[in-house]
């Protein structure tokens, strides 16, 4: 009983020392603890102050292009699987330089923009449906400083030439053909001009007055005798009845072997319908046949024009394939109401064939005859020979050519010939 | 007639240069040359444009073989190399029944 009362009491002695030793620590403790937590609330809120400001000065991040898909990338959202989208941005320059001379004074050089296939640039869109759908839009600008159809002897130095060459939105199935809206190329567009020859892309094609359509032709004035400019350029003495690029409605059927047919309605009440031999969509893939290559098309167009009832242009183009020789012919003619029929005729023998590694060499040898063109009653004649170098590693066409223009006039004085040697080079960038 | 006979020269010169006999052309993907038909370009390359956007098979075809493949994620055959985890939804590509993975489809598809 003693020995309880002992361990009582020494018990409550050691429980009375240690509340004196520890007390004063024991009685600290929540307020020191409160005062931490307090401070770390304070540094915590002051961080995620300095976070907010932080993001409200932060721009926010560029939305990403829809997917038309889930989160999880896995369902697409609409009933449709994703088409297939692209941009595309395109172009190509093509300077060239003139030494022509027209029977007036000296040999001149001009500097031009070749019009036979113009600087230009092209932004293109197209979206592919899995259920074979295309529907694209696209935009090609001509960019043509100095164009050869316009710098003559008293305007060497001409306007920038811009002009909208397409600017359409069309829809493509294979099973049902193709409708195009908008600027771009009627039925009738380069019917004249199918072509498989290299040359023929950067310089040498029905088209002859292109590379030098602004160049009058000269002649002797009856009053003061002296040799003058005539007024008449060789861009209105050769045509080769081409159609043209309008703002027009254009359907193409789906494509019955080589075959296609396509129509088009443009501004201004003007018609036009062609039919294909291996166009392919404009694409002119051809259609092998044995050993040849052939291409070719026939259109007729209401252009709704005076004095013209309809334009019939034409054009066939076959290549040997084992020798890379070519013959290509082209025609056209307007049913004129009140005139004599003006109408065109162009042949062109072509070589092609790989004499570097660089790329592809083309030759072309060609004759134009056109008759009523300039006037009634006038015939001009043009011959010309041309080469062509590719480098396909840079894109580089280079070319060079000479060719000669005349005319005999059905009435008044004669014109002076017009000779053109023309080097270029047209780069695809 | 001279620039006949020029251009004459000019082909033989040209071959003696090359020193080997002229060889056939190559066919071109689209003979419409004066467009902006799909050749090479001095600054576009091969492609022959500047793709600004894209979300084709051909994009996503080439950043999986640019990218080398995770010992785990390589699998047998070239074609499943390239191909996509495959859907929860029923897969239209038959290679999907036979493998954990959806083979691109290709350009007949």
């Amino acid at each position: 009983m003693r020995r309880t009362r002992a361990a009582v009491h020494l018990g409550r002695t050691f429980g009375l020392a240690l509340m004196l030793i520890a007390g004063p620590a024991m009685a600290e403790d929540p307020v020191d603890t409160t005062a931490e937590r307090l401070d770390r609330q304070e540094r915590e809120i002051e961080e995620l102050r300095q976070q907010v400001d932080d993001l409200r000065t932060q721009v926010p991040p560029p939305v990403q292009h829809p997917e038309y898909e889930r989160e999880d990338g896995q369902l697409t959202l609409t009933d449709y699987p994703n088409p297939i989208i692209r941009m595309d941005i395109a172009g190509q320059v093509n300077p060239a330089m003139n030494l022509a001379g027209d029977g007036m004074g000296s040999t001149k050089l001009y500097f031009v923009d070749n019009d036979v296939s113009a600087s230009r640039i092209r932004f293109a869109g197209v979206g592919v449906f899995e259920q074979g759908l295309q529907l694209g839009t696209t935009l090609e600008v001509g960019l043509s400083p100095n164009n050869s159809f316009d710098v003559s002897q008293n305007s060497q130095v001409t306007a920038d030439f811009i002009s909208v060459r397409r600017a359409e939105v069309w829809a493509r199935d294979d099973r049902f053909g193709r409708v195009m809206l908008g600027l771009g190329s009627t039925a009738s567009n380069n019917a004249a001009a199918f072509d498989l020859t290299l040359v023929g892309g950067p310089i040498m094609m029905s088209g002859v007055s292109f590379i030098a359509g602004g160049l009058q032709f000269t002649n002797t004035s009856p009053v003061t005798g002296a040799t003058v400019l005539s007024g008449v350029t060789v861009g209105a003495a050769f045509f080769n009845f081409d159609g043209t690029r309008d703002s027009r409605i254009r359907y193409d059927t789906p494509m019955v072997g080589p075959f296609q047919i396509s129509a088009s309605v443009s501004a201004d009440q003007q018609y036009s319908g062609a039919i294909t031999f291996g166009g392919d969509y404009d694409h002119w893939t051809a259609k092998q046949l044995g050993g040849f290559t052939m291409l070719g098309t026939v259109s007729i167009t209401d252009p709704n024009a005076p004095g013209v009832g309809l334009r019939f242009a034409g054009s066939w183009s076959t290549l040997h394939d084992a020798s890379g020789v070519s013959l290509t012919v082209a025609s056209g003619f307007d049913d004129a109401d009140i005139v004599a029929t003006p109408y065109n005729v162009y042949a062109k023998l072509g070589w092609d064939t790989r004499l570097l590694k660089v790329g592809d060499t083309g030759f072309g040898v060609d004759y134009t005859w056109t008759e009523n063109v300039s006037a009634a009653g006038d015939q001009g004649q043009s011959v010309g020979i041309a080469a062509v170098q590719s480098v396909d590693r840079f894109g580089l066409q280079t070319y060079a050519q000479f060719r000669w223009y005349g005319v005999d006039r059905g009435v008044g004085p004669s014109f002076n010939d017009i000779f053109v040697g023309t080097l270029g080079a047209l780069v695809r960038f | 007639m001279r620039g006949l006979a020029l251009m004459t020269a000019l082909a033989a010169g040209l071959v003696g240069c090359a020193g080997s006999a002229p060889q056939p052309a190559e066919k071109p993907v689209s003979y419409n040359r004066r467009e902006l038909a799909p050749t090479d370009g001095l600054f576009t390359g091969s492609d022959g444009e500047w793709t600004v956007y894209r979300n084709d098979k051909k994009k996503k075809k080439d950043e999986a073989e640019e990218k080398p493949p995770a010992p785990e994620e390589m699998t047998p055959s070239a074609s499943e190399a390239t191909a996509e985890p495959c859907s929860p939804e029923p897969c239209e590509h038959p290679t999907c029944d036979r493998a954990p993975t959806c083979a691109p489809p290709t350009e007949e598809d």
